[in-house]
């Protein structure tokens, strides 16, 4: 059962970081071209706020920085999803998918998609 | 401004953010550098406007992120928490005066960006590093023959001797001329400019090949077909292959072995030269006085100065006069430093706009600066409450100081945008002598010490006032209404608003004087008519036309198909065509006058097809046009202009008389028509006399039929192709360049002349706009202040009209003063500008009567609108709120 009292919720950004890295450990450009890749676009994390969510995932456990290098550039640091993270990530999807299922009968339904997406 | 240096300008500015915020002190910094290295790196991939809005969009997502920081990890000192609360409240006082934040920004975003990008221009022209060794010691040497209209004109190749034998103060010099060459294959035909210069060139220049060899003196003989590639005609031909070296290219018909390539960046005295080849002279040529086609470059000796050079010039000039007097008796020697003789004329437009922007950028200053005063005044009382609640107060002088910073941050990033934008613009600035090395970049230099200058300009005028305000007797303050704090602020802000208009009024005048320099230039006649006319080169190469009657059948041949073209009304072809080819003179006598001693017997000349001057819109003045009668076969004729009639033929009719030209063994030749003065040497230029020939008789080099003219009905531009197929189905190897129409040529001749006139306009309009703000600023600032004084006035029974009149005369008495100021400033300053004025005095008190009264109509509406206020204060209200 969903707790939808469950607090706090992931904030979008967290959200979008979480489910960047589930399939695979990546660092914080890394981050932006997947959400920017996956949301056509739509979204675009800057510098400021994804770090800001970054520190907190890691405080809290969701995300750990691995020892991997980048030959490229040094100052790189990857992060992978924990198994907490992972939890996290399923929990929120599944409270936001009851949100929708209880507006849904309510008989909000989403405006058809508009431009590209 | 290049991307590259955009970026590493935001990657500057970011990373001093990002020490405010709490990830980057959490340990995250370093990773979010590189972040943000990598999204600016994309961005710059689509330049440097990108750049900054990734910059503008990164620093806001940056600082916001921060203030919503969740982040409760790492504890806050107290100054990194105060510093938080004072950006915070900077921006909520920004929020809540809209107008004010703008104001402030807008000015100094102006005032920054229209310096930053001014002073990036000045500094690529007139602070080029030439790419030679020690490039300070290399000089021009030209001749001076004003007495024939040339003050700059070429040497002769027997000069060119004398200079570098009988010179000391030169360690080295090198002569060039110009040559075109036919370049054939790899690729489609192509004409190429060249230059073909003696050996020592290299050494006087400092400058090696960068592959292969430059050439021997010993390999300095004439014909000699050697060649050293520029690094940019290798690239692009050659792929940049090293193995060209020893390899032979077409060069005009003719084998030629390319020995060099030269660095990349090396450009002399014309960007658009791509070949090098060895000048060598006969022994014939080295005697040669009379053809002025080369251009001397020199190297001063270490302990020599440009001074010591001129004056042995001078010697040798005088010296020659007395030997050759049949050649050099008008003629001067002087050494111009290389770089002044690329800048040219552009330096004195440089340094006026230089002036001006700087002007406007003090006017800017003091607009902030009285924003800065009437803001602090407004908030006295907030400051005194705050100062009562026990606020430090040195942190409200800081608050205040956060607030400057961070105006003045914006101000300065919107600059930069600014300054961005009109580089495509203001690279038309650049002399075309140096457009191949002068890059328009933004400096960070100018842009931080603009910065600074409007940062300190906040800070002196934002701080003062709030220190002295945060001084007040509290509960003075607290209680009372908020006037009057600052009143004795309201001198030193008249004293700013006079500045502003003094400025003002000196910028105004110059701009004015500018104006009206280009309507007299635009409004010089031309002599020809411009309109829908197609111009087209054919260089014809010297070796598969060295027969004249082949020259002349090409011409004819293809000025036949040409004016077959439906839409061709007439069609030419001459040897140079107005303001394209300047030069070119030569001596000649006239018949059965009395020869005048004063008088130098020198003419421009050229050839001409038939149709050729009909096509421009020669007006011909009596006789006729060539026509078909003007054959090689035909007897010997010419054309004059009614200057060369007037000087030689004074009170006389020259129309049948004779002349000859180069050398008494030519033949006389007959004027049948006279034209109208024609401004071939530049608009600006006084018209020289001036002889034309017809193209079948005449055979000298420069005498060679080259540029195409065609009149059209319709756009000249569509005759493109079928003019330039014409032209290959007689010869089909035939190199057409120089596209143009005439109006163009035209436009390009006043090109730089309307860019100077647009900009100093500009900034004379940002600066009478920003004095009228000012104006208007300290007047509404003086009706808030005494609004309870004038509720009183008119409580008593005064006249609206009355009070409206004290502030008009308020602003118009500072007006006045400061108008004064700025008309003496002008009278001295206009001086400045001479030499870019045409037809009008620096000193036209017309043009500064006009721009006076200018000043005081835009001042008297400023001053209006608050007067108009102070008339309608509610006397009661006013009182109520006291």
């Amino acid at each position: 059962m969903t707790d939808l009292n469950r607090t706090p919720a992931l904030s979008p950004q967290q959200f979008h970081i979480l489910l960047a890295l589930t399939d695979e450990d990546r660092h914080g450009y890394g981050i932006i071209l997947e959400v920017a890749d996956r949301t056509g676009g739509a979204v675009r994390l800057g510098t400021g706020p994804l770090y800001t969510a970054i520190s907190r995932l890691a405080a809290t456990g969701l995300i750990e920085e691995t020892s991997r290098r980048d030959r490229d550039d040094e100052r790189r640091r990857y992060y992978r999803l924990t198994t907490a993270g992972r939890e996290a990530l399923k929990a929120d999807a599944s409270r936001l998918e009851a949100l929708v299922t209880q507006a849904r009968r309510k008989g909000i339904r989403s405006a058809p998609a508009k431009g590209r997406g | 401004m290049s991307a590259t240096l955009a970026a590493s300008f935001a990657r500057r500015a970011y990373s001093s953010l990002l020490r405010l915020h709490p990830a980057s002190r959490a340990g995250y910094g370093s990773q979010m550098a590189s972040t943000f290295d990598a999204v600016i790196d994309r961005a710059a991939a689509r330049g440097s406007l990108a750049v900054l809005a990734t910059l503008v969009t990164e620093s806001a997502g940056l600082l916001a992120s921060r203030a919503s920081s969740p982040l409760p990890a790492t504890p806050r000192t107290p100054l990194m928490r105060n510093i938080t609360q004072d950006v915070r409240f900077a921006l909520r006082t920004f929020k809540r005066r809209p107008g004010f934040t703008a104001a402030v920004i807008a000015t100094l975003a102006l005032g920054i960006g229209a310096n930053a990008a001014i002073f990036s221009v000045a500094n690529a022209v007139l602070l080029q590093r030439l790419p030679f060794k020690d490039p300070s010691r290399l000089v021009m040497v030209w001749q001076d023959a004003t007495a024939l209209g040339f003050p700059r004109n070429d040497s002769t190749p027997a000069d060119y001797f004398d200079v570098a034998a009988s010179v000391p103060a030169l360690e080295s010099t090198g002569a060039v001329t110009y040559v075109s060459f036919n370049l054939v294959g790899p690729g489609e035909p192509e004409l190429v400019n060249g230059l073909q210069a003696t050996s020592s060139l290299f050494q006087t220049l400092g400058v090696q090949p960068l592959v292969g060899r430059g050439w021997r003196a010993d390999e300095d003989t004439p014909g000699n077909r050697l060649a050293v590639l520029s690094y940019s005609l290798w690239k692009r031909r050659f792929n940049a292959d090293p193995g060209i070296i020893e390899r032979t290219v077409d060069l005009s018909g003719n084998p030629y072995t390319v020995i060099g390539v030269m660095p990349e960046g090396f450009e002399i005295l014309d960007p658009a030269v791509l070949i090098l080849t060895p000048l060598g002279f006969s022994a014939d040529r080295k005697q040669d006085r009379g053809s002025h086609f080369i251009d001397v470059v020199g190297r001063l000796r270490p302990d020599a100065t440009v001074t010591l050079a001129n004056a042995q010039l001078r010697a040798l000039a005088e010296r020659l006069k007395v030997e050759h007097p049949q050649t050099n008796h008008a003629t001067g020697m002087y050494a111009v430093p290389l770089l002044d003789d690329y800048v040219g004329d552009a330096r004195t437009a440089l340094i006026a706009l230089v002036v001006a922007v700087g002007c406007v950028l003090l006017i800017a200053c003091v607009n902030v600066a009285n924003l800065m005063l009437t803001h602090a005044a407004g908030r006295a009382r907030e400051m005194a409450v705050r100062t009562a609640l026990g606020a430090d107060r040195r942190r409200l002088v800081r608050q205040l100081l956060t607030e400057s910073l961070l105006l003045a941050f914006a101000g300065g990033i919107l600059g930069v945008v600014v300054a961005a934008q009109s580089f495509g613009l203001l690279s038309l600035l650049i002399p075309r002598a140096l457009s191949g090395l002068s890059h328009v970049t933004l400096d960070p230099r100018v842009l931080l010490v603009t910065t600074a200058l409007a940062v300190l300009t906040g800070l002196l005028f934002g701080i003062a006032p709030a220190w002295r305000a945060s001084r007040v007797e509290t509960a003075m303050s607290v209680t009372r209404s908020s006037r009057g704090v600052l009143g004795s602020g309201t001198r030193f802000r008249s004293a700013l608003v006079v500045t502003e208009i003094a400025l003002a009024t000196a910028v105004l005048i110059a701009a004015g004087l500018l104006v009206q320099s280009f309507r007299a230039v635009r409004a010089v006649p031309l002599g020809f008519e411009p309109a829908q006319v197609l111009t087209m080169r054919t260089s014809l190469p010297r070796r598969t036309y060295a027969d004249p009657a082949k020259r002349t059948q090409f011409v004819e041949a293809v000025l036949e198909r040409v004016r077959q073209l439906p839409g061709v009304t007439s069609a030419g072809i001459g040897s140079a065509l107005p303001l394209v080819w300047k030069g070119g003179t030569a001596g000649f006598i006239p018949e059965g006058v009395p020869i005048d001693r004063s008088l130098h017997y020198d003419a421009n000349n050229r050839t001409a097809s038939t149709g050729y001057m009909e096509t421009l819109g020669f007006t011909l003045k009596s006789g006729r046009f060539f026509d078909s009668r003007d054959s090689a076969t035909g007897a010997p004729v010419g054309i004059i202009n009614e200057t060369m009639a007037r000087q030689y033929w004074p009170n006389l009719d020259p129309l049948g008389r004779r002349f000859k030209y180069d050398g008494p063994e030519s033949p006389w030749r007959t004027i049948v028509g006279i034209v109208a003065d024609t401004r071939v040497m530049g608009i600006e230029r006084p018209t020289r006399a001036e002889m034309y020939f017809p193209i079948a008789q005449s055979s000298e080099n420069w005498m060679w039929p080259r540029d195409m003219a065609i009149k059209t009905t319709g756009d000249p531009s569509s005759f493109v192709r079928a003019a330039s197929e014409a032209v290959w189905a007689v010869d089909r190897d035939q190199p057409i360049s120089n596209i143009d129409t005439m109006d163009e040529i035209v436009a390009r001749e006043l090109k730089e002349r309307q860019l100077q006139t647009t900009l100093m306009t500009t900034f004379a309009g940002l600066a009478l706009f920003l004095a009228a703000v000012g104006i208007y600023g300290v007047l509404s600032f003086m009706v808030t202040e005494r609004t309870a004084e004038i509720g009183v006035r008119l409580a008593l029974g005064g006249h609206p009209s009355g009070i409206r009149a004290r502030f008009v005369w308020r602003g118009l008495s500072l007006a006045a003063l400061g108008l004064a100021i700025g008309l003496v400033g002008a009278f001295w300053g206009t001086a400045l500008i001479d030499r870019l004025l045409f037809n009008v005095r620096a000193h036209d008190w017309r043009m500064f009567a006009v721009q006076a009264a200018v000043i005081v109509i835009v001042c008297l509406a400023a001053a209006y609108l608050p007067a108009r206020r102070a008339s309608q204060v509610d006397p009661i209200t006013a009182l109520r709120n006291e």
